[in-house]
């Protein structure tokens, strides 16, 4: 177990939205200001950190057959006690992920990983791995939120700077409003991607010559 | 009789086919034992650690939204104290409806209506006087996108636009009681106008003196 | 508590009963499959290169236990899993001689042109051009590299002559790249071999000589001069049968045009196409 080699491969290498294309659906979503991204970027990477734990603590007594219901009871209990700490002491952000919190249980990214690494291999490599992902993920969505706020509406910042109401850079009708609709989210992953997919060839091609 | 001895046939080859496959259905009683009690066992576990949290957070949840309602409630037409009222039409998305009594009299009604926006769904509290108009309009809880639908819900100088209408509230249409969405938030603003209107027809339908008053 | 002990009791339930569901539809749509097969599965190096010639280590898995292809399939295994794989299936594994393969050709950039070519770097497509291509030689190595992109271990390259060259240590002798090479310049020869003959063509005399500067003329000198008869010319160009073939060299220091190459000569190593330009 390598971290460094974990978080390099988390945060790029095998980003698990930019490069695995897992979780996309919550990602164009969520990232319409910078509290969404950052909430539901931590929320995933506790989850994905305690639910790869607890699966590979118990990978050997799981059974082959029943390995997909066990995996989503776990990770389903994991999302509700996360719902409700939410709703107790962070109300805001629970209001503004709303029906995305419990979206979270069938987010790709956790499944994904419990099956492909957590069931595999020992508790500490499945935290870090866990926490790595989540790190990644979170990593997408700050990017993707930056970005989609700033264009969209002129912002920085909103739900966290400025007591919620965000840096305004530029007056809001110059802002292009298509970006913080649901077209937006769908153009600005694609362009992640592709930029993601770009450098990655340009670093191969390096590499093999 | 022809068909007749074809479906003899097929009868004689599905039994035939059939015990063949009894004969391989033997059920492996540890391995079913193993595969229940295992899923039993973290079912179990997973409810019971989630019963604590949540026998943990219900308090403080219900008190913060307890709080917040009343807030609201106050907000919309101030009143020494509510009283909740029971019997009124749950179809719309009404779910409480309250006396609100200053001293000793009733001034009006307060409602507390779900209803669906852009992002989901979302919980208002309607204050209602003794005419059956709008006295206040508050958006307790919402999902909707910051800087669209958050022109509506979060914008009390759009919510005050429903001050005075009475049933039915109609959106960028008509002449009387006619609420004008917000460019842009047309889900939001019909969100919060199908919530108005609901709680409207609540307080319309349970209160037999309003009803009266309508008719003359 | 009521409802902690409701929601166990649910949830409890919830889990028995699917439990129990999934332990008899498992039985119940129960395939058989032979539990060598996963075995054999998890040896395999999981590289889904096709080497073996089936569609993937799975049904190189499925193809070995069944019977229908050898306990040594996978050319990529090392020694030890191949034994192993033998072992799951309890039979001796016969030590297969390690092959690679090898690009014939020394010309590359410096063959003859026809014409000069202007176009995709791709050797099928540029073979399909007027005239078989840029090349005077219709037989010899363009150097677009389609090769190199076929090769899944980064084992073959074009190297400073504009010739693909294979990686012996690299090379696992999947035969991807010579499945590629519109020329079928490539073949596999013993890992162990160390007299290579670096041509393919197949004209002779003048006109090979005319095409490429360091190709086969057919002077069949190397044939002559063979103590063991191993060499013999073929359809114009020399052929080594590495069963006989003994490395004396002979046939290399005897060829005029230095086509065949003895590459272990001076106990280095030495890219075979860098010794044509000896």
């Amino acid at each position: 177990m390598n971290f460094k080699k974990q978080l390099k491969e988390g945060l790029l290498t095998q980003n698990p939205v930019l490069v695995q294309q897992l979780g996309m659906c919550s990602t164009m979503a969520i990232t319409t200001s910078l509290s969404n991204g950052l909430g539901m970027g931590v929320s995933v990477t506790i989850i994905l950190a305690l639910s790869n734990i607890f699966i590979s603590l118990l990978r050997k007594i799981i059974p082959d057959k029943i390995r997909i219901a066990a995996y989503v009871v776990v990770i389903a209990g994991f999302v509700t006690m996360v719902d409700l700490l939410l709703q107790a002491y962070l109300q805001d952000i629970a209001e503004s992920l709303g029906v995305f919190i419990p979206l979270i249980v069938v987010n790709c990214i956790i499944l994904a990983r419990a099956e492909a690494f957590a069931s595999k291999n020992r508790v500490l490599p499945s935290a870090v791995d866990g926490i790595c992902q989540g790190l990644g993920y979170t990593l997408v969505l700050v990017v993707m939120s930056v970005i989609r706020e700033f264009l969209g509406s002129g912002t920085f910042g909103s739900g966290v700077l400025n007591g919620g109401e965000g840096i305004r850079i530029f007056p809001e009708s110059y802002g292009a409003q298509m970006l913080v609709l649901p077209v937006g989210g769908f153009l600005t992953l694609g362009v992640l991607i592709a930029v993601v997919q770009w450098m990655q060839d340009r670093s191969a091609r390096k590499g093999g010559k | 009789m022809k068909w007749k001895k074809e479906k003899a046939e097929a009868a004689v080859e599905k039994s035939r086919r059939a015990e063949g496959k009894a004969a391989k259905l033997q059920l492996d009683k540890p391995y079913t034992i193993r595969l229940t009690v295992t899923l039993l066992g973290i079912t179990v576990v997973t409810a019971l650690l989630l019963g604590i949290v949540n026998y943990m957070t219900a308090p403080i949840i219900e008190e913060s939204n307890r709080r917040k309602t009343e807030a609201a409630m106050q907000q919309v037409l101030a009143a020494d104290s509510y009283q909740s009222m029971e019997g009124f039409p749950t179809e719309e998305g009404v779910t409480s409806l309250s006396e609100a009594i200053s001293n000793g009299e009733t001034v009006g009604y307060v409602c507390e209506v779900t209803s669906s926006g852009f992002g989901g769904e979302m919980s208002l509290v309607v204050g209602v006087d003794l005419n059956c108009r709008v006295t206040g309009v508050s958006v307790v809880t919402h999902s909707e996108t910051k800087n669209i639908g958050t022109k509506v819900v979060e914008s009390q100088e759009v919510l005050d636009r429903f001050v005075g209408l009475t049933s039915p509230i109609t959106v960028n249409s008509g002449e009387e009681n006619r609420f004008d969405a917000v460019s842009g938030a047309t889900f939001s603003s019909r969100g919060v106008a199908d919530g108005v209107n609901a709680a409207l027809d609540a307080v319309a339908a349970t209160v037999p003196v309003l009803q009266s008053a309508e008719e003359g | 508590m009521a409802t902690i002990f409701y929601g166990v009791l649910l949830l409890g339930v919830l889990g028995a009963a699917f439990g129990l569901i999934l332990a008899v539809a498992s039985k119940i749509f129960e395939v058989q499959k032979d539990p060598r097969i996963e075995e054999v599965q998890n040896t395999l190096p999981g590289a889904n290169c096709g080497g073996c010639g089936f569609a993937g280590c799975a049904a190189c898995a499925e193809a070995i236990v069944s019977g229908a292809a050898p306990v040594n399939a996978c050319p990529v295994c090392s020694g030890a899993q191949t034994s192993y794989i033998a072992s799951i299936m309890g039979v001796e594994v016969t030590a297969a001689e390690r092959r690679v393969a090898f690009v014939r050709c020394a010309g590359g950039s410096r063959a003859n042109k026809k014409y000069d070519y202007v176009g995709i770097p791709d050797c099928e497509s540029a073979a399909r051009i007027v005239g078989n291509g840029p090349l005077s030689c219709a037989y010899g190595c363009f150097g677009f590299g389609s090769c190199v992109r076929a090769c899944h271990f980064d084992a073959i390259h074009i190297n400073s002559y504009g010739v693909a060259e294979v990686d012996r240590d690299k090379c696992t002798n999947c035969q991807h790249c010579m499945e590629v090479c519109p020329r079928g310049l490539i073949i596999d020869v013993p890992y162990a071999a160390d007299v290579l003959v670096n041509c393919a063509s197949k004209d002779k005399g003048a006109i090979a000589r005319n095409k490429c500067a360091f190709s086969c003329i057919t002077c069949r000198l190397c044939e002559k001069n063979c103590p063991t008869g191993a060499v013999s010319i073929v359809d114009n160009i020399a052929v080594i049968d590495y069963s006989k073939c003994t490395s004396c060299g002979t046939c290399a220091s005897k060829c005029p045009r230095k086509v065949i190459q003895d590459i272990h000569a001076d106990g280095k190593v030495v890219p075979v196409a860098a010794r044509a330009a000896q």
